[in-house]
């Protein structure tokens, strides 16, 4: 494996770091600011692009951990691992956002809300995700093991998303939702897609280097082999 | 008219905890990559340090 970071991601790196520059402006001096919640309602544009991102994370993780079992192949299970623990960091820094948001908005920093309770059931099983990982020696056990795991803690991604539509929320919904008091005008909209674009950008930089780890990591595990085998 | 609520600090909160937080991850990135790759190297110059020993004996 070549230790140099590719140019490719080099230039991905650059490109999604002045994206994300462009981004803050946009929220900051771009986008009004809302009448009800006043400058707090900014956290917004972050706090869906990262619980957005978290999701789609966990199921990138459920589908590559499905072509892992079916073709055994090592990158597979790299991606799933590097998925996993990226979407649980998006998913806890949504998390602390949302508490922040709401304590001005909602009066409380926390309140057992469906998509609350639903997100940290989420945050929970893919912690259990890394701490199973981490348990088991075996490698061929360790990788057919989580990956069966990640394919079932996946359940818990569309319950999430669902959980505040159709039942009583205090949450709104962002999208598809009619929610009183949370009418975004075009200038917002248009700020969170670009959000949401932006930072899918950064997050397939920041996978790319992650996948890298995980490669870099097998060779090591299978070089201690290689000095074991001599040894013996 | 209504007055818009001073929600400032909490807004400096939210977005210090998303700087803060991103960048603690990408720093753990950086310091694993570059402990395997120390650790990579040392495994390289043990095994050839025995391959060495191997063809002497």
């Amino acid at each position: 494996m070549n230790m140099q970071i590719p140019k490719k991601l080099k230039i991905l790196d650059w490109f999604s770091f002045f994206l994300i520059l462009f981004t803050c402006w946009l929220i900051f001096y771009k986008t009004p600011v809302e009448m009800n919640m006043g400058l707090v309602q900014k956290i917004f544009y972050f706090h869906v692009a990262y619980a957005w991102i978290g999701m789609v994370s966990f199921l990138v993780a459920a589908i590559s951990a499905i072509i892992f079992l079916r073709k055994g192949l090592f990158i597979y299970d790299a991606v799933t691992e590097s998925a996993v623990e990226i979407g649980l960091v998006f998913t806890l820094i949504a998390i602390i956002t949302g508490s922040i948001w709401a304590r001005p908005i909602w009066n409380t920093w926390w309140t057992w809300d469906p998509r609350l309770t639903t997100t940290s059931i989420m945050a929970l099983i893919y912690a259990g995700y890394l701490f199973l990982r981490g348990s088991l020696d075996n490698p061929e056990k360790r990788r057919k093991i989580t990956s069966i795991y990640s394919i079932i803690g996946c359940l818990s991604v569309p319950l999430t998303f669902f959980s505040i539509r159709g039942v009583r929320s205090i949450h709104p919904v962002v999208f598809g939702g009619d929610t009183p008091d949370f009418n975004m005008d075009s200038q917002m909209l248009r700020t969170m897609l670009i959000a949401i674009a932006v930072f899918s950008i950064f997050y397939i930089a920041v996978m790319w280097h992650r996948i890298r780890l995980a490669e870099l990591k097998e060779e090591i595990e299978q070089l201690k082999l290689t000095s074991e085998e001599d040894h013996d | 008219m209504t007055e818009i609520p001073n929600t400032l600090n909490y807004m400096i909160a939210g977005f210090l905890v998303v700087v803060v937080g991103t960048l603690i991850y990408i720093g753990s990135l950086i310091a694993r990559w570059k402990k395997y790759s120390k650790l990579k190297v040392e495994l390289e110059n043990l095994l050839d340090h025995s391959k060495q020993q191997q063809k002497g004996n």
